[in-house]
């Protein structure tokens, strides 16, 4: 009973934090006004005196709850994806490198190459950053933990170093944008810009989500894997490319955000147990819902936009030392 | 069944092989134990069996099809394996570790069924370990593991299943609990196990067919009682033993 509640919970809260997203802004809105507005804007009503209404919440709002659930729900699958291929709790895209590579691509992209599209340049560089740290770690067939760790740390440090590089030769207009971006916001956010990261990210959960129960398997390392049927190498390659894919398109969008990748699918199982097949849906969801809180957060306390990944960062450590201590041993059960 | 023909097995870039020549077949509703002191290729035997190491000479099959035919579901379905030393990152429940068996069943891109829920929480009463289903795997004994990987083996559905040293690191009694329910399950089912072992005793005790092996070669094999002599036993360990008779059980002592 207690854990179908959890369920529930998990399952409703990007909706309510859509809510309080949509509710929550610089510009006080009344709930009935975006009923109201929303409501034309869908069925292609005319509404005489929605104007500026209709901009703040289509053109302004809006974007930015789809483009921070995406992000959330991306970044959490690729965590939760990486910790169960690598059978590694310690593991997310960021300290897999996946996050720097990713922001390489797309600071290579801003400063350098204008014309090729930012996300496929994130995607291939984090693909690049992904299966450079396997491969590192990988010796005779087996991955061992502390190379994993170890290797994702090398190529991190790598792909940071050349994004600095990068940031050393730009003139200085655009050096303010790369920092700025690299830092985590959502505030760049409009319809026309996002639409291809969302595909993107979409397109990437779709197979983790299709796949998710091999994860358990996997997770018992790589003979019993295959001694349970899976062919290990062609599933890795599967799951790395789509976490890549969603990593690339976050970052691409939103530039690098700490934390969401380790913690949500850590907190998701604290509560709901190690089970991919429950895990991956409900880290989906707990991810949207974390990311739209803090991103309303951002929006909202100061009178100018605080960097998304600060918010995560200042909001998820005390939350996670709570639960960690808390927690000990018995809750990562069930 | 399980044929195995003149196999040999040498690891990359080594001159020695680890296995030469090992030839046996293990037939259905047969316990066979293997033995061998540490390093004699027991477990590469298994490795190999498996296909998770290719060996180079010599040809396996299951149930009939060639080894180097088949792909890794297919070998799944055929050979099922509890794995030695355990310890899952995550603290799956027992009866996640249980449906981990059905995974060549499933599709790649689906997850069990009712019908493999069914199927998994038998095999858990077959072996007399369903109470254990809610229970997180990593706080269970280590006699209750096994049973419980044993009963992912019966999940998995495959003619044939391997044990890793199933009763290395348990207490005497649980040693004794899990090659009995082994045994019996094998009867039961018209199963195939072939097992691991370091203590001849046991083979003594629950084994139909004993394969001794030294140094990587197949040194006898056949019934128990044939098999393990004070001669191989000398030959193999290098120890002086006695036999011991006593209501109809024959038992192995070292001579000290």
């Amino acid at each position: 009973m207690k854990r179908k509640l959890i369920l529930f919970g998990i399952g409703l809260s990007p909706l309510a934090f859509v809510c309080v997203s949509l509710l929550w802004g610089a510009y006080a809105i009344a709930p009935w006004t975006i009923v109201k507005v929303l409501f034309a804007k869908v069925f292609l009503l005319k509404s005489a005196d929605a104007g500026t209404e209709m901009s703040i919440l289509w053109d302004i709002r809006l974007p930015r709850i789809i483009l921070s659930a995406l992000v959330g729900a991306a970044l959490s699958g690729a965590g939760v994806t990486l910790q169960g291929i690598f059978r590694n709790p310690l593991v997310d895209p960021f300290i897999l490198g996946l996050s720097s590579g990713a922001a390489f691509g797309c600071a290579l992209s801003v400063a350098l190459f204008p014309r090729f599209p930012i996300q496929a340049a994130a995607f291939v560089f984090s693909l690049i950053a992904s299966f450079t740290t396997y491969l590192l770690a990988r010796s005779r067939g087996e991955v061992s933990r502390l190379h994993l760790v170890l290797s994702g740390i090398v190529i991190s440090a790598f792909f940071s170093a050349l994004v600095s590089i990068l940031k050393f030769l730009v003139d200085p207009h655009k050096l303010v944008s790369i920092v700025y971006w690299l830092m985590g916001s959502f505030s760049l956010s409009d319809w026309s810009s996002i639409w291809v990261a969302c595909l993107g990210m979409i397109a990437a959960c779709i197979p983790l989500m299709l796949m998710r129960w091999r994860l358990n398997a996997l997770s018992m390392g790589e003979e019993e894997a295959r001694s349970l049927g899976i062919p290990v190498e062609r599933d890795r390659v599967l799951f790395i490319g789509a976490a890549s894919l969603a990593v690339g398109c976050a970052v691409s969008v939103s530039g690098i955000i700490g934390w969401v990748g380790l913690m949500v699918p850590h907190l998701t199982r604290m509560l709901v147990g190690p089970d991919h097949k429950v895990l991956m849906p409900c880290s989906l969801a707990a991810g949207a819902a974390f990311m739209m809180f803090a991103d309303t957060l951002a929006r909202n306390l100061t009178s100018f936009d605080i960097p998304v990944g600060i918010i995560t960062t200042l909001s998820g450590t005390p939350f996670f030392i709570y639960l960690l201590k808390k927690g000990t041993g018995e809750s990562w059960g069930r | 069944m399980i044929e195995v023909r003149q196999l040999t097995f040498l690891h990359r870039g080594a001159k020695e092989p680890v296995l030469r020549g090992i030839d046996f077949q293990a037939e259905q509703g047969e316990v066979t134990a293997v033995l061998g002191p540490n390093g004699s290729g027991k477990t590469s035997l298994f490795q190999c069996l498996l296909g998770i190491w290719k060996f180079q000479e010599g040809e396996v099959r299951l149930s009939g099809k060639p080894l180097s035919r088949l792909n890794r579901a297919e070998i799944a379905k055929r050979l099922a394996a509890v794995p030695q030393e355990h310890d899952p990152p995550f603290p799956y429940s027992c009866l996640d570790m249980v449906l981990m068996g059905r995974t060549a069943h499933v599709g790649i891109f689906s997850t069990p069924s009712g019908r493999d829920r069914d199927l998994s929480k038998q095999a858990m009463k077959n072996l007399g370990v369903d109470h254990l289903a809610g229970r997180p795997y990593t706080q269970i004994s280590g006699g209750e593991r096994q049973m419980v990987l044993i009963s992912r083996c019966l999940a998995q559905d495959a003619p044939a299943m391997l044990l890793d040293e199933p009763t290395a690191h348990l207490d005497f009694r649980n040693q004794i609990t899990i090659l009995k329910k082994v045994k019996t399950v094998v009867r039961e089912k018209g199963l195939i196990a072939l097992m691991n072992l370091h203590d001849p005793n046991m083979a003594l005790l629950f084994s139909d067919k004993v394969l001794l092996l030294n140094r990587g070669r197949l040194v006898a094999k056949g019934k128990p009682d044939e098999v393990i002599t004070r001669e191989s036993l000398m030959e193999v360990y290098g120890l002086e033993v006695e036999f011991v008779a006593e209501n109809g059980y024959r038992v192995i002592c070292p001579k000290l």
